[in-house]
């Protein structure tokens, strides 16, 4: 045992006079009297407690010195085991999903607020702590500081989210460790998270036991383009750690989630089960629920709700030579991406340069010519180059091969400053590049597609689809829900960047692409009168499937519960009280 | 403080002695009658002639009628002994006064009445305040006698005094005991032994409040006022209880001893004027038979 506080020890040397000083104050008061001989008779009866009595003052000088005792070794901060008391802590508080489950009355979040709490109380006086909180994104809530009671202020106002965990923000700072050098990472957390094993830096202390849950983990539904009467496909996987085929019910509802629409018995088994694919008739888009329908104390899971989008087909125009792009529009259009238009188009497809006949906001040219608005001197063909792709992860590019192909009719020219250039030649030529000027956006691609035979490859079709998509910000890849605490995707996020979101809540804030989904259940996107509805959900197979047993906590022992000093103050309290006791007894009868 | 030379309170005493004779009833001679036959002037009775006796006390006219001889016998008047025993002992500190107070009433009451009257201190033994003295001139040397007398000794012996008190063959008469009566000999044995000698008695017991009642709480050294002796005691409520129980008891066994040998008792609390006891003592009786 050592004392963090060693200097309060001195106090110690006090207790002499201290004791003197009582052993003062405690000597009986002398009165005369003419009738000692009838005292003699009332206390020779009381002989058998004079041995006690005569003790009584030494047993009530050793209670106070032990009290004060008490009080001094509480100065002294006891510490038990060896600590670096110049170490700093990082609290981390996982707030994720998983610890609203609900155990013995408590969730699992108060508890981890309430172990915290508890080590920020013994946190020595010069220590530092850093309060944090965890679910998709690291939160720093506080930064380093000793006092307990901003700390355990801002540790109150914390509140668990309800998207699944992230461990690779764990990771960060696993990796990041010098904002903070010679610190001591602490994560309070349920486990309910994969890749525990590889945060070495971050000492865990587990919270709560395992219990049996069952939830949903993957939910999707899509319009079916089979021609049958408005047919859907839905997609329902489902996770649950009972050790026997428990039964259970799905219920799919659309609308609300009173109205039911299906209901499926289901035999679960342990671990992810089967995924259950089916299809419906008759599935009007909208809001859809899947249900699980059993009670249990983590619950989040049990409900996930999907969007059912009707496609929204691209009005396109065509301003070209050849026919080739009017043939890739029709064939787009049995699956409801594009569809050929002669009147206000949303998007135009042309060669050369930007038709002045034709009005609309988003173009895609091929093979430019001249001067544009978005260019400035073609005229000058390169020889024929194969593509190096700028951005591989680009909407437009990542389905594609284009560094195999040899593209032809390359103009030199030079883009408006503000482009993206997802594309170019060897020699440094912009070959598929994004622009924007004067309201107008486009996707300018500099080459010809019927030479070379680039338009008899599959990747022409592909090119021309996604280009038409991310500009009108239909992404095909928008799915029927995301999971809590993700962000929408780039296409979407740029369309609707400034616009309102209504939130689950009923509450309508600024979107910015930076938003996380945080709630579960609908949103609806606005911007310039365009309308985008999507859901949230957890979906999360580690929140749904608690971890094994043989999670354990790695936390190396650490000052927390009831602090020993608050212990020894309060013995010297009652210590105290009882002399008290005593000594009224013997001044007052 | 009312000192016993004071006028006014030698007013009240005298305003005392005038009530003792309404009561009494006595005339200013000493003329108290006792139980003894002798040559006054007042018939008591009849007996017959023995040799020796006095012709001049044979009547005649029996012996006329019945022809036997019997003499006259005549009430014997005589001045009365009052013995003052007041106890001035250490543990009649706080109630001294009153003991003062009382004695000097009861002395200005005997002397104004022509009684012979004789002063003593008890303690660890006897002290003589007053020499018998006799007449009114005596009246202001009693009260200046006991004024200047004070506590003396290490213990109330009462026996031992009453052993010394006898020793000194005085007249049978009327012995008045003031005092706290706290003390550790055997009262009884004195009192009958005062008895035995052909001695009146009356015994006022003067206590004050803190005899009776017990005040003091928690731990305590309690020191014997006479004796200096010490004992550390814890006193609670049950202890005080005990205490006033015992004191009670110890006052009952007195009064019970009087009453027993048809001894004279009163009491006389310090917080009664000293007026008033006598008052209540003359007009209720006991003092004199």
């Amino acid at each position: 045992m050592t004392f963090l506080n060693p200097a309060a020890l001195w106090w110690l040397f006090l207790l002499l006079p201290l004791a003197a000083l009582y052993l003062l104050k405690v000597r009986p008061e002398r009165h005369q009297t003419t009738l000692l001989f009838l005292w003699e008779k009332v206390f020779e009866k009381k002989h058998s407690a004079a041995v006690f009595k005569r003790l009584r003052n030494w047993l009530s000088l050793l209670l106070l010195a032990i009290a004060y005792t008490a009080v001094v070794l509480a100065l002294a901060k006891p510490c038990f085991y060896q600590i670096n008391k110049h170490r700093k802590l990082i609290i981390i508080i996982d707030s994720s999903a998983s610890m609203n489950t609900l155990q013995n009355g408590k969730t699992l979040f108060d508890r981890a607020r309430t172990k915290a709490a508890a080590i920020i109380k013994n946190l020595l006086p010069s220590q530092q702590a850093v309060l944090a909180a965890v679910s998709t994104d690291l939160r720093i809530i506080t930064g380093a500081s000793s006092n307990q009671h901003y700390l355990l202020k801002a540790l109150e106002q914390l509140r668990p989210t309800e998207c699944a965990m992230n461990p690779d923000a764990l990771s960060f700072l696993a990796k990041h460790r010098d904002f903070c050098p010679g610190s001591r990472a602490i994560l309070l957390t349920d486990g309910c998270f994969r890749g525990a094993s590889k945060l070495k830096a971050v000492e865990m202390i587990r919270l709560g036991k395992p219990k049996q849950n069952a939830g949903i983990v993957g939910f999707d539904i899509i319009r079916l383009q089979s021609g049958k009467n408005n047919e859907a496909g839905i997609f329902i996987s489902c996770a649950s750690t009972y050790p026997d085929n428990s039964e259970v019910d799905l219920v799919l509802a659309h609308g609300k989630i009173e109205n039911i629409v299906k209901v499926f018995p289901l035999k679960l088994k342990k671990g992810i089960n089967k995924p259950i694919i089916l299809k419906i008739e008759n599935a009007a888009a909208g809001k859809w629920f899947a249900i699980l329908d059993k009670a249990e104390s983590f619950a989040l899971d049990n409900v996930t709700c999907a969007v059912l989008r009707e496609p929204q087909p691209v009005k396109t125009a065509i301003s070209a030579s050849t026919s080739i792009y009017e043939m890739l529009v029709n064939a787009y259009r049995h699956s409801k991406i594009m569809e050929l238009t002669d009147k206000t188009p949303e998007i135009v497809i042309c060669e050369g340069n930007v038709p002045e006949n034709i009005a609309a906001e988003k173009y895609i040219i091929f093979k430019p010519e001249n001067n544009s608005i978005f260019w400035k001197g073609a005229g000058r063909p390169q020889s024929p180059q194969h593509a190096v792709v700028e951005k591989p992860a680009h909407q437009l590019v990542k389905f594609c091969r284009l560094d195999e192909a040899k593209f032809e009719e390359i103009q030199e020219l030079t883009p408006p400053a503000n482009s993206v250039i997802v594309a170019s030649t060897a020699n440094g030529q912009p070959l598929i590049y994004k622009t924007a000027r004067n309201g107008k956006t486009a996707y300018v691609f500099n080459f010809d597609p019927m030479r070379g035979d680039f338009f008899l490859q599959v990747d022409f079709p592909v090119l021309l689809g996604a280009a038409v998509m991310d500009l009108c910000g239909k992404t095909p890849q928008l799915p029927a829900v995301f999971k809590t605490g993700s962000l929408l995707p780039e296409a979407v996020a740029a369309t609707f960047n400034g616009g309102s979101m209504l939130l689950p809540n009923r509450k309508i804030v600024k979107y910015t692409p930076d938003k996380h989904l945080v709630l579960p259940g609908f949103y609806t996107l606005m911007k310039n009168g365009q309308r985008l509805q999507f859901a949230a959900a957890l979906l999360s197979v580690p929140d749904t499937l608690p971890p094994r047993p043989e999670f354990k906590s790695t936390a190396q022992p650490l000052e927390s519960g009831i602090p020993v000093s608050f212990i020894l103050l309060a013995t010297a309290l009652v210590l105290v009280t009882l002399e008290e006791i005593l000594y009224n007894r013997r001044k007052v009868g | 403080m009312l000192k016993l030379t004071d006028p006014e309170f030698i007013r009240k005493l005298e305003m005392l002695s005038l009530l003792a004779r309404k009561v009494l009833g006595g005339t200013l001679k000493a003329d108290r009658k006792t139980a003894k036959k002798g040559s006054g002037t007042t018939f008591a009775d009849y007996t017959e002639y023995n040799f020796g006796d006095d012709y001049r006390s044979i009547d005649w006219n029996i012996y006329a009628r019945l022809e036997h001889l019997v003499i006259k016998l005549f009430e014997l008047e005589e001045d009365l002994h009052i013995y003052l025993l007041v106890d001035f002992s250490h543990s009649m500190y706080g109630k001294s006064r009153l003991a003062r107070q009382l004695a000097g009433a009861l002395g200005y009451i005997a002397l104004n009445n022509l009684d012979r009257l004789t002063v003593y201190a008890l303690a660890d033994h006897l002290k003589p305040i007053l020499k018998p003295a006799h007449g009114r001139n005596r009246l202001l040397p009693m009260l200046q006698a006991l004024e200047s007398a004070e506590c003396f000794g290490h213990d109330t012996d009462f026996e031992q005094c009453i052993k010394e008190f006898q020793s000194r063959k005085h007249r049978s008469g009327l012995c008045i005991i003031i005092s706290d009566f706290f003390v550790s000999g055997a009262l009884e044995k004195s009192l009958d032994y005062l008895l035995w000698n052909r001695h009146d008695l009356f015994c006022l017991q003067v206590y004050s409040e803190t005899d009776v009642q017990c005040k003091l709480r928690g731990d305590v050294e309690l020191q014997c006022i006479e004796t200096g002796e010490k004992r550390r005691v814890t006193i609670g409520p049950a202890e005080a209880a005990r205490f006033t129980a015992a004191v009670k008891t110890w006052n009952n066994r007195v009064q019970q001893a009087c009453k027993q040998r048809g001894i004279g008792f009163a009491t006389a609390p310090v917080e009664v004027p000293f007026e008033l006891i006598i008052q209540n003592i003359l007009r209720h009786g006991g003092l004199v038979k």
